[in-house]
C-alpha cells in the first residue's frame, strides 16, 4: 500500500512538472515559428529522469554519477536537433551538425531552432536530473504546485501580452490543477492505508469540490472577462494613474518658482512641450520606451505571481492546521490572512527602516562576555565545517547526540571533538565563563580537528 | 569554570552525584541490571515527585522500592490495594481512647517516607482519591484536620498492565501527577542467572545498609531545587509539552504540570550526573518517562498500535534543541 501510495505522488509530481514544462516550451516554439515536436522535446526532461534514477542506483562517487549523467546530454540535444530538424538527412551527412554552429552565427538576426534546441536540452535535462531527487511527500507536492502555479501563470499572461496562439492552454491548467490537487491530497493521507484511512474522504471531498470549484469559475471568468471588460479596466487603472500624476504635478506646482534668470543674449534650448505633457514631465526616448514596458509589465506581473504565492501558501498551511479533525482550534482563513499580512507588513517596514527585531538569541548573546562569545561561535564554525562536509546537524540533535555522531566518521579526533562540545555545553547552558588557557586550548582543538577533513561519505549515520 | 549563574557550586552537585552512586550500587546488590530505574526513582525523590511503575507481577518492584527506602535510611511501608481498601486504611483514622477520654490520630501506612501502593488501579476511586492529596500536597486530610506527611515522601504505586479485569484505571488527573513512570522489565538472561545467584543463600535486602538519612535527603532536595535552568532549555521544555498539544494522534497533550514536573526531574537530574545546570539531554532522557502517561492517544492512533512513548519519541526528533545557528 505504501509503494502505490509514493507511485501515485511521483505520478502527479512528474505530471505538474509536465504541464507547465509543456507550456513554456510551447510559448517558446512560437519563437521559431512553432516547427518544433513539443511533446518530443519534452521527453528529454523525462529521458533525463530515467537516467538519473538508475545511475542512483550505482554506488559511485556524486562527481562521476554528475559527469556520467551529464555525458548523456550531449547525445540527446543533437539527437533532438537530428530528429526534429532533419528526419530526412542520414546521421552521416554532417549539414545536421552545422546547423547549430550556424544558428548561434544568426543569432543577433534571427532566433532559429537549433539553437532553441540546444538552449532548451540543457534545461530540461537539469530539470529532469531534478525531478529523480523527489520525495513523495506534503511539502514536495505543495512546492512543485506552486512553481507550477508561477510558471503557468507567467508563460499564459506572456502568451496574452504577445498576442500569441496556444490552443489546448485551459485543458493544460485543468490537467495540472487536477495533479496538483491529488498529489497534495496522497501525500497529506497518513499511514499506510491512505485510501482507507479516516482522512481519505476529507482529502478526495477537498479535490473534487476544488476542481469542480476551478472549472465552474473558469467558466464564469470566461464569460464575464470579457477583451471589452479587461480594456475597460485598464482605462480605469489608466485614468487612476493620470489623476496620481496631476495632483503630483499639483504639489510640485506650490513650491515656489526658481529665481534664476538666464543672462541675456543667451539661448535657451526650447523643451518639447507636447511630450512634457503627455509622459508628466518625464521625457522618454523612443528606444527606451519598449524596455520600460517590459520592465514595468514584469514588475506588475512579479506583483501577481508573489499574491498568487502568499495566498495559495495560506491556504495550503490553514487546510492543513484544519485538516486532522477539526477538533483543535484554529484561526479563520480571514485571521490566518490577516496574521500574515500583518507579519508581512512589519517585515516590510523593518528592511525599509532598517530595523532589525531583537531576538532574544541576539540579546542573550549581546549580554555573554566575550569568552563564552568566543566559545559560541567555535560551536558555530564547527557546525557550518560538517555541513559543508555533508553532514549538518539535525535541528532535533543535542551537542552530545551530534558529537556521538561525530564520533563515527572521525574517530581519531575524539578528544577534540569531546572538549569542543563540552565547553560549548558548559557555555550555552550553564552559563560557564572559559578561563583563558581553556580559549587557547579550544582554538587547538579546533585547528586539529579542521586539519584531519570532513567528507561526505554516504549515508549519514544512523544516531538512534 | 567560572559559573555567572548557577546557585549551586560544582562541590554540592559533586556531593550529589557521590551520593546517588553510592546508593545506586548499594541497590544493585538487591536488585540486579536495574540502575536506571533506580537512578530515575532516585530522581523522583530528589525533586518531590512520585513515580508509577507499571510492569508485571514478579519483576522486583516491592523488592525495589524497600531496596531504596533502605540505602536511604528512610521508613517503608506497604499498601496492597484491594477494591474493599477504604480511604482511612490509607490514610489513618481518629480513634477515642477511652482510657484518655480523648480522640486520637492513629496514622495510616502513608504516613512514611517511601510509601508503596501496589496496585493502585484495584483500588476504589475514591480511595485512589485520597492519595491524590498525598501525592499533590504532601498532606492527609483526617476528619477536617490536615496533617502534614513527613519529608522526604516519595510514592512509588504500582500498576499490573495484563490484568484489567476488576481494576478501576486511574483517572487523567491522578496520572498526571506521577512525575514519572517507569517499566522495570524482565532481566536479561544473564542477569536472571545472577538473581538466583543472589538470592541462593537468603535475602541481600538483610546485608544493605543504609548510606544516607532523612536530614541529607532534604539538603539534597534543596540543592536540586537550585541546579540551573537556562531560558533556552525552559524554551526546550515548553516547545516540547506545545507540541504533544499539537500533535495529530494525541486526543490530550501534556498540561503545565507537565513541564514543571520535566524541568524539576531534569535539575534533580542533572545533580545526579555532577552538573550545576540543565542540558537539553537531560530534558530529552527524561521525556518519556515524565510525559507517556500524560498523555492521550486518539482511538485511531491507538489502533494503529502507536504507543504514548513512541509519540514522544517522534516529538523529540522533531522539536528543535537549541543549539548555535551555523549561518
Amino acid at each position: 500500500m505504501k509503494l502505490s501510495k509514493n507511485a501515485l505522488v511521483y505520478i502527479t509530481l512528474f505530471g505538474m512538472e509536465a504541464c507547465w514544462l509543456y507550456a513554456v516550451l510551447c510559448a517558446a516554439n512560437h519563437s521559431v515559428g512553432g516547427v518544433l515536436n513539443v511533446a518530443l522535446l519534452l521527453s528529454v526532461a523525462f529521458i533525463s529522469l530515467g537516467i538519473s534514477a538508475l545511475s542512483k542506483l550505482l554506488r559511485w562517487p556524486k562527481s562521476v554519477l554528475t559527469a556520467l549523467g551529464w555525458a548523456f546530454w550531449p547525445v540527446f540535444m543533437l539527437l533532438m536537433v537530428k530528429i526534429q530538424l532533419f528526419p530526412g538527412l542520414s546521421f552521416a551527412d554532417s549539414a545536421w551538425l552545422g546547423s547549430i554552429p550556424h544558428a548561434f552565427s544568426r543569432i543577433f538576426y534571427e532566433f532559429e531552432a537549433p539553437l532553441l534546441i540546444f538552449l532548451a536540452t540543457p534545461v530540461l535535462w537539469w530539470l529532469g536530473r531534478r525531478m529523480s531527487g523527489f520525495r513523495p511527500d506534503f511539502s514536495t507536492a505543495i512546492t512543485e504546485t506552486q512553481l507550477g502555479v508561477v510558471i503557468l501563470v507567467i508563460v499564459f499572461f506572456s502568451i496574452y501580452q504577445l498576442k500569441l496562439e496556444m490552443p489546448g492552454s485551459t485543458g493544460l491548467a485543468l490537467i495540472f490543477f487536477f495533479f496538483a490537487l491529488l498529489g497534495i491530497a496522497v501525500s497529506h493521507a497518513r499511514g499506510e492505508s491512505w485510501f482507507f484511512s479516516s482522512q481519505k474522504s476529507h482529502w478526495l471531498g477537498i479535490t473534487l469540490v476544488l476542481i469542480g470549484l476551478i472549472l465552474a469559475l473558469g467558466l464564469v471568468v470566461s464569460l464575464i472577462f470579457t477583451p471589452d471588460l479587461i480594456q475597460l479596466i485598464i482605462d480605469a487603472a489608466t485614468w487612476v494613474w493620470s489623476m496620481i500624476e496631476r495632483l503630483m504635478t499639483f504639489f510640485a506646482s506650490l513650491f515656489p518658482a526658481s529665481s534664476y534668470e538666464p543672462p541675456e543674449g543667451a539661448d535657451m534650448p526650447a523643451m518639447p512641450s507636447t511630450e512634457m505633457e503627455n509622459n508628466g514631465g518625464l521625457q522618454v526616448p523612443e528606444w527606451l520606451k519598449p524596455s520600460l514596458t517590459l520592465v514595468w509589465e514584469i514588475m506588475v506581473l512579479g506583483l501577481v505571481v508573489f499574491t498568487i504565492w502568499r495566498i495559495s501558501t495560506q491556504i495550503f498551511q490553514w487546510l492543513r492546521r484544519r485538516a486532522p479533525g477539526g477538533a483543535e482550534e484554529v484561526e479563520s482563513l480571514k485571521g490566518s490572512f490577516w496574521k500574515d499580512l500583518l507579519g508581512f507588513l512589519r517585515g516590510l517596514i523593518y528592511r525599509l527602516l532598517r530595523i532589525r527585531p531583537k531576538t532574544r538569541e541576539d540579546n542573550g548573546i549581546k549580554n555573554l562576555p566575550p569568552q563564552a562569545v568566543t566559545v559560541r561561535q567555535l560551536y558555530a564554525q564547527l557546525l557550518r565545517w560538517t555541513a559543508a562536509g555533508g553532514f549538518p546537524r539535525e535541528n532535533h540533535q543535542t551537542p552530545e547526540e551530534y558529537r556521538d555522531m561525530l564520533y563515527r566518521l572521525i574517530p581519531e579526533k575524539e578528544e577534540y571533538l569531546d572538549f569542543i562540545t563540552r565547553e560549548y555545553i558548559n557555555v550555552r547552558y550553564g552559563s560557564g565563563i572559559p578561563a583563558e588557557d581553556t580559549l587557547i586550548r579550544l582554538k587547538e582543538s579546533w585547528h586539529e580537528l579542521k586539519k584531519s577533513g570532513i567528507k561526505k561519505k554516504g549515508k549519514q549515520p544512523n544516531t538512534h | 569554570m567560572e559559573t555567572m549563574h548557577n546557585t549551586s557550586g560544582t562541590g554540592t552537585t559533586s556531593s550529589i552525584k557521590e551520593t546517588a552512586d553510592r546508593i545506586i550500587d548499594g541497590v544493585s546488590k538487591v536488585i540486579v541490571g536495574k540502575e536506571e530505574v533506580t537512578r530515575l526513582t532516585l530522581t523522583a525523590l530528589l525533586c518531590e515527585g512520585n513515580v508509577l511503575l507499571e510492569d508485571v507481577p514478579g519483576v522486583g518492584k516491592t523488592m525495589l522500592a524497600r531496596a531504596i527506602a533502605r540505602a536511604l535510611g528512610c521508613s517503608f511501608h506497604r499498601i496492597q490495594c484491594t477494591p474493599d481498601l477504604l480511604p482511612s486504611d490509607v490514610t489513618g483514622i481518629q480513634f477515642y481512647n477511652q482510657k484518655s477520654g480523648n480522640f486520637e490520630f492513629r496514622p495510616g501506612p502513608i504516613m512514611t517516607n517511601i510509601v508503596l501502593v501496589d496496585e493502585i488501579n484495584r483500588a476504589t476511586p475514591r480511595t485512589q482519591s485520597s492519595l491524590l492529596e498525598a501525592m499533590q500536597e504532601q498532606q492527609i486530610t483526617v476528619d477536617m484536620e490536615t496533617i502534614k506527611l513527613p519529608r522526604p515522601f516519595l510514592l512509588i504505586a504500582t500498576q499490573n498492565p495484563i490484568e484489567l479485569e476488576g481494576t478501576f484505571p486511574l483517572p487523567e488527573a491522578q496520572l498526571d501527577r506521577f512525575m514519572l513512570r517507569l517499566r522495570l522489565g524482565y532481566p536479561s538472561e544473564i542477569e536472571e542467572g545472577k538473581i538466583l545467584h543472589l538470592y541462593r543463600e537468603g535475602n541481600p535486602m538483610e546485608s544493605l545498609e543504609s548510606i544516607t538519612g532523612i536530614a541529607e535527603l532534604v539538603e539534597l532536595q534543596k540543592i536540586c531545587r537550585g541546579i540551573y535552568v537556562d531560558e533556552s532549555v525552559r524554551g526546550y521544555i515548553v516547545s516540547l509539552i506545545r507540541a504533544t498539544r499539537e500533535h495529530p494522534d494525541i486526543k490530550l497533550g501534556a498540561s503545565p504540570r507537565a513541564a514543571l514536573g520535566l524541568n524539576h526531574a531534569a535539575q534533580a537530574w542533572a545533580a545526579m550526573q555532577g552538573r550545576s545546570f540543565v542540558t537539553p539531554d537531560d530534558v530529552k532522557f527524561l521525556a518519556v518517562p515524565a510525559l507517556s502517561h500524560r498523555i492521550i492517544v486518539k482511538a485511531e492512533a491507538r489502533l494503529k498500535g502507536h504507543l504514548t512513548e513512541e509519540l514522544v519519541r517522534e516529538l523529540l526528533d522533531k522539536v528543535p534543541v537549541p543549539v548555535e545557528d551555523k549561518k
